[in-house]
């Protein structure tokens, strides 16, 4: 990810930039005909690379990810997916391109194997009615990737909450596309299923080099696995700042855009921020505080 | 199911059609009058002047073919409506756009637009009446945010109401002659005896057949949710515009002829969904044969069981439907 100079290449034309950026946000508005949500967003996202969006709830996020997923217009600005304006690429082709893996799957009366080869309905050629050899060795494929053959025969409704999001992934990977967008992959799961999942990702962004951008509200996973962050502020409905985690999260910018304070240190085994909340209420604190002279 | 399942359960629609045919040629050989099995084809073929020929080929054949038709469509028209509003108790019925589709009915025989536009008056008001309270449950539950099933069938049942106390204004208001036309048809049998009206509900349903068929793929990735779908590639507005009047025609059809059968389109997709899988590829087809089966034997039922009088075969499929409804709605978690 680039920061200001890139803004400036925008500002000459967007095609003159021949980067090797897959996905590029111009000056993009988002929100909804009522009210704009955020504004001046601008930020990349290049193969192989993981841009994570972190911010409060209701910040606009899941807003963010929706216009980029081309599912909402946006206001102003525009989206280029290999300097095509996303929103002028044909459904069916975007849909080749860029796959995304919202929260929640609704549950279907289907079977694991069978939601996840609706993700290759993409490539089926018009009046194809049965998926055909190749179709069926990249779902198989992916399922092996992901883990989760070992339930593919098992009804959608069946399965754990950590098993969904790994099979969603799966959907999404067997569309085969340069750029997965992730909304919260790792909420409401436990510290086991929030790893695989993040590590999971950052084994298909190296090995099938898929930009991925993803919303996340938790901070340390966000820093541990992200390669760059995208941090956005509610008062100011837009970016706050972004880069490498090192840079972007810190004690100050913690304080200033969730309005909590917190400590921040490295992480000893990866160097990566790592963000602590203390009990304010509890007695160590309180004696901390009081020795330092000081009060909330 | 293994990788190659969906083509292993292609057979599942050929069994259904072996069971359409014996459902058929019982029907064909009882009633008033048996006919032995083993005579049919005799008679069919080399004996035509018999009485039992007249029977066979005057009544009972268009009947059965009718039956079929009207059985096809209703439960197709239920897989339709159930796909795509993602809710396991619509139907025609409990939508009231089989109340819409009657209404446009009895405006028809009210205003003698038959006189005007000849027999084709009947299927086209009922297609229109289909039509207009489809958009309203749509646009009405939309607006209510997202789609809610409550909602959704409380604004059915609503405009069923509304439909029939406007066909009870109708039927007040109107001449002795119309009346008695409108009670007759609002009695909805299977007994038609315009070769026309057959022929147009025949072609109706298999036209919504093939293109149902066109669309099972979008079926299949909108039960994840429209949203879902269109990340997936799927033209979400336009499909819902194509099989919205597909499900129209269906119904509009079918009641235009056959008057209100109630829950037909609510009992078949839910078997068969049950039984043989929610695949649409293979739930549309299952559904239109196991409707138009279903419908034979309700049929057959209903003119045989206090012969020589005959019950509506709406008070057959009503009963098991309304049963099948409190079933359905009693499950904890109804997923599609």
């Amino acid at each position: 990810m680039r920061q200001q100079p890139q803004k400036n290449v925008f500002e000459n034309g967007v095609r003159e930039n021949s980067t090797s950026e897959l996905l590029q946000i111009c000056n993009l508005s988002c929100g909804y005909p009522t009210g704009e949500v955020l504004a001046h967003i601008e930020f990349c996202a290049s193969k192989g690379e993981n841009v994570t969006i972190l911010g409060p709830n209701g910040c606009g996020k899941t807003t963010l990810l929706r216009t980029i997923a081309a599912s909402l217009a946006p206001l102003q600005g525009r989206i280029l997916l290999n300097g095509t304006d996303i929103r002028e690429i044909g459904r069916k082709k975007r849909a080749l391109e860029v796959a995304v893996v919202m929260q929640g799957i609704q549950t279907a009366q289907m079977t694991v194997h069978e939601y996840v080869t609706l993700g290759r309905l993409p490539h089926f050629q018009p009046f194809q009615f049965f998926e055909t050899e190749k179709d069926r060795e990249i779902v198989d494929q992916f399922l092996e990737l992901t883990d989760t053959a070992r339930f593919k025969d098992i009804p959608l409704t069946r399965i754990s909450g950590g098993e969904k999001q790994l099979v969603s992934i799966a959907r999404a990977l067997v569309q085969q596309p340069s750029l997965l967008l992730l909304d919260e992959p790792t909420s409401h799961l436990d510290i086991s299923h929030q790893a695989h999942i993040l590590e999971l990702i950052t084994r298909i962004k190296k090995e099938l080099e898929i930009a991925v951008v993803m919303v996340l509200h938790d901070l340390n996973l966000a820093c541990e696995y992200a390669d760059s962050i995208v941090l956005i502020d509610t008062e100011k409905g837009g970016i706050y700042g972004m880069g490498d985690p090192g840079s972007v999260i810190t004690e100050e910018s913690v304080k200033k855009v969730y309005k909590t304070d917190v400590l921040v240190i490295k992480n000893p085994v990866s160097e990566k921020p790592c963000v602590f909340l203390t009990n304010r209420e509890s007695d160590a604190t309180r004696k901390e505080n009081n020795d330092y002279g000081q009060s909330f | 199911m293994s990788e190659h399942g969906i083509k292993k359960r292609l057979f599942v629609p050929f069994l259904q059609l072996f069971t359409l045919a014996l459902a058929g040629i019982t029907a064909l050989s009882m009633g008033s009058t048996d006919i032995p099995f083993s005579d049919l084809a005799d008679i069919l073929l080399y004996q035509k002047d018999t009485a039992e020929y007249h029977i066979l080929v005057g009544l009972r054949l268009p009947r059965l073919i009718l039956a079929a038709a009207v059985g096809g469509s209703l439960g197709l028209a239920g897989t339709l409506l159930q796909g795509m509003f993602r809710n396991p108790l619509v139907e025609p019925y409990t939508l009231g756009i089989s109340g819409g589709a009657s209404l446009g009915v009895c405006l028809t025989i009210i205003f003698h637009l038959n006189n005007v536009f000849g027999i084709m008056a009947y299927p086209v008001s009922g297609f229109a009446g289909a039509g207009i309270v489809i958009f309203l449950v749509y646009s009405l539950s939309l607006r209510s945010g997202s789609l809610k099933r409550e909602s959704m069938l409380l604004t059915g049942v609503m405009i069923s109401f509304v439909s029939s106390s406007l066909v009870m204004l109708l039927m007040a208001v109107s001449k002795s002659d119309d009346l008695h036309n409108i009670v007759f048809w609002i009695m909805g049998s299977l007994d038609e005896p315009n070769l026309d009206l057959i022929r147009i509900v025949c072609a109706g349903s298999i036209i919504g057949l093939f293109v149902s068929l066109f669309f099972c793929h979008d079926l299949n990735a909108m039960v994840l949710g429209e949203e879902e779908a269109s990340f997936i590639g799927i033209h979400t507005v336009r499909t819902k515009k194509v099989l919205f009047v597909t499900a129209s025609l269906l119904t509009g059809l079918s009641v235009s002829v056959s008057g209100i059968i109630m829950f037909v389109g609510l009992i078949i997709p839910h078997f068969m969904r049950m039984v043989f899988g929610g695949d649409h590829r293979i739930l549309i087809l299952n559904s239109f044969l196991g409707g138009a089966t279903f419908l034979i034997l309700c049929d057959l039922f209903a003119r045989t069981v206090i012969a020589p009088l005959e019950l509506p075969v709406g008070v057959i499929t009503g009963i098991i439907g309304g049963l099948v409804f409190i079933w359905v709605l009693g499950k904890r978690q109804v997923v599609l």
